[in-house]
């Protein structure tokens, strides 16, 4: 059997329309920046449940030195030369007043003219990230327990530093990055909660995003 | 005082109501969709750099596809003015360092309101109709400079001839561009000899070695009398550079151009036409490296993300002292007008490595 070492990655710029462009014309364009790129498989699906249009996705890769990042995406075409409204999800890490702080200054800064709407996960080290919420809205016991025996596997060498939830995230939503294969399994198809109140914070959240566009 | 643009200001200019580009760089790249102005905006600085020329103004016509002359004054110059309102006079300002500041206003009228004065007139196949001219519509084009230079023509359509007085001393062109390859290779042998006086045939071969490493050496031959620019591969026979690949010669037609100028503009449409992807990186390093020895500065358009990827490698690859500043430019369609996206350096490096769209 083959394996891919890593996930296909398909350039932006090769992408076939835009998520903008299935939105109503009439609403403003969302710029929703995730920290990575799992975190938009997730953010994502919950947004097509809730029946919110008009977002692009984005991920940043963390924080660090990213400014001429997110200027890059503020900037792209996609939004029509518009300034777009923001709709940042991250983590709060272990200060999250602070962290709301940091992010506004640092959007004000950065694109002034935005409207920046921020959801903020209640920590970075304990639970309370993406994939905390993604699994505790999972519903497909049997694909939880393999993903738990992915991350015993894992955390068994010596080099792991990743977090249980993050292995147990990655394993779980694995198969759904193989986007243009014939047969693949999706979690985010059926085995999702939708109605779990961690999705439906994050679902309200971004209708909130909408109304306020 | 340097002639490079800092700040370039376009009003009532084709599709422009108004365009502002501010910080302009010693290389500004500008990309943007179809029909949003890239080729209006390097109109205009053709107008600005070479002021009061006035077959410069009916050659665009001609690039765009028209006849350079129409049947009247309005037909000819009208698409020069936005909406074809030539109630409004078109301005183009420029500002560089140390407040240098170049300004042309075309504005199209009647003869005795625009013909106010001959003042440094010099001779011209109209004089003697001067006073029908003033009798019927026509362009005026003036320029004037920080430094104290100004000019001025006065154009018409006459009997489906170009008519124009102008005063008598115009301004020397401060840009030139990229028409074709082939009206440059037309030219090449003129240019080339100019860079062999220069004494930099050095750089403009190096130049060239950068879209093929196997081009060994250039020189001028006649054939049936008519000098011809030729280059040889390897130890290969000379041959015309017309035969060689479009991008070579292409690329060498811009390196003898840029070469040649000094303190000056240099447009290029489409900079990816006719090069093959994998040379672009190196074409990017020896166009701006030449352009930064010659104190060119540059303006290029491209649609092509594959340019920008190289440009933005090409430009990193340089040693800073080296580096020319660098902005990528979006001209971008809103609702009721043209806006503009600047992309500076870290944000270009930025976009194409997360794979971003500038475009």
């Amino acid at each position: 059997m083959t394996r891919a070492s890593s996930p296909p990655r398909f350039p932006a710029k090769w992408k076939f329309g835009s998520d903008v462009a299935r939105g109503d014309a009439d609403t403003s364009p969302i710029l929703a920046l995730c920290e990575h790129e799992d975190d938009i498989s997730l953010v994502r699906w919950v947004a097509n449940r809730a029946s919110v249009t008009g977002i692009e996705f984005r991920h940043i890769n963390g924080w660090p030195g990213i400014d001429d990042l997110l200027l890059a995406h503020i900037k792209d075409p996609v939004f029509g030369g518009h300034p777009p409204v923001i709709a940042a999800i991250v983590d709060g890490d272990t200060d999250p007043v602070e962290r709301r702080k940091q992010i506004g200054r640092r959007f004000k800064r950065l694109a002034p003219a935005s409207q920046l709407f921020v959801y903020l996960l209640p920590d970075n080290d304990g639970t309370g990230e993406l994939e905390d919420l993604f699994l505790a809205a999972c519903t497909d016991t049997a694909l939880l327990d393999c993903a738990d025996k992915y991350a015993d596997c894992v955390e068994q060498q010596p080099a792991n530093r990743a977090k249980r939830s993050k292995l147990r995230y990655q394993a779980y939503a694995a198969p759904r990055r193989f986007e243009r294969r014939a047969i693949q399994h999706s979690p985010f198809d059926s085995e999702l909660d939708y109605a779990h109140p961690h999705i439906q914070k994050l679902a309200a959240f971004l209708a909130q995003c909408r109304a306020g566009a | 005082m340097s002639n490079h643009l800092q700040r370039l200001e376009i009003e009532n200019y084709r599709g422009f109501d108004q365009l502002t580009l501010d910080d302009l760089a010693d290389v500004n790249v500008i990309v943007g969709r179809n029909n949003v102005g890239k080729t209006a905006l390097f109109e205009a600085l053709v107008l600005l750099g070479w002021p009061c020329h006035v077959d410069n103004s009916v050659t665009l016509n001609e690039i765009r596809g028209l006849p350079k002359l129409a049947a009247t004054t309005e037909e000819t110059w009208s698409l020069h003015f936005n909406q074809r309102h030539a109630g409004l006079p078109v301005r183009i300002l420029g500002s560089g360092a140390e407040g240098s500041r170049r300004e042309l206003t075309l504005r199209m009228g009647q003869g005795a309101e625009l013909i106010k004065d001959r003042n440094g007139a010099g001779g011209s196949p109209l004089e003697p109709n001067l006073s029908a001219l003033r009798q019927q519509s026509v362009v005026r084009f003036e320029f004037e400079h920080s430094n104290g230079e100004s000019a001025w023509a006065i154009a018409a359509v006459v009997g489906g001839k170009l008519a124009v007085i102008d005063s008598s001393v115009l301004p020397s062109p401060v840009m030139s561009c990229h028409a074709s390859t082939w009206r440059l290779l037309v030219e090449a042998p003129q240019l080339y000899s100019d860079v062999v006086r220069a004494g930099q045939e050095r750089m403009f071969l190096e130049g060239i070695r950068s879209i093929d490493a196997d081009i060994s050496r250039f020189d001028l031959l006649t054939r049936a009398g008519i000098p011809t620019l030729h280059a040889s591969l390897g130890d290969g026979p000379l041959l015309p550079v017309q035969v060689m690949g479009d991008g070579v010669a292409r690329v060498a037609s811009w390196l003898l151009a840029i070469t040649r100028l000094s303190d000056a503009w240099y447009l290029i449409d489409e900079v990816e036409a006719g090069i093959h992807h994998s040379a672009l990186v190196n074409v990017w390093r020896v166009l701006i490296e030449t352009a930064k020895r010659r104190n060119v500065q540059v303006f290029a358009t491209t649609h092509s993300y594959e340019a920008l990827e190289a440009l933005n490698e090409a430009h990193r690859s340089l040693s800073k002292r080296n580096r020319p500043s660098m902005r990528v430019i979006r001209l971008q369609k809103t609702r009721d007008e043209i806006g503009v996206i600047p992309y500076d350096e870290g944000v270009l490096a930025a976009a194409v490595s997360g794979e971003v769209e500038v475009r």
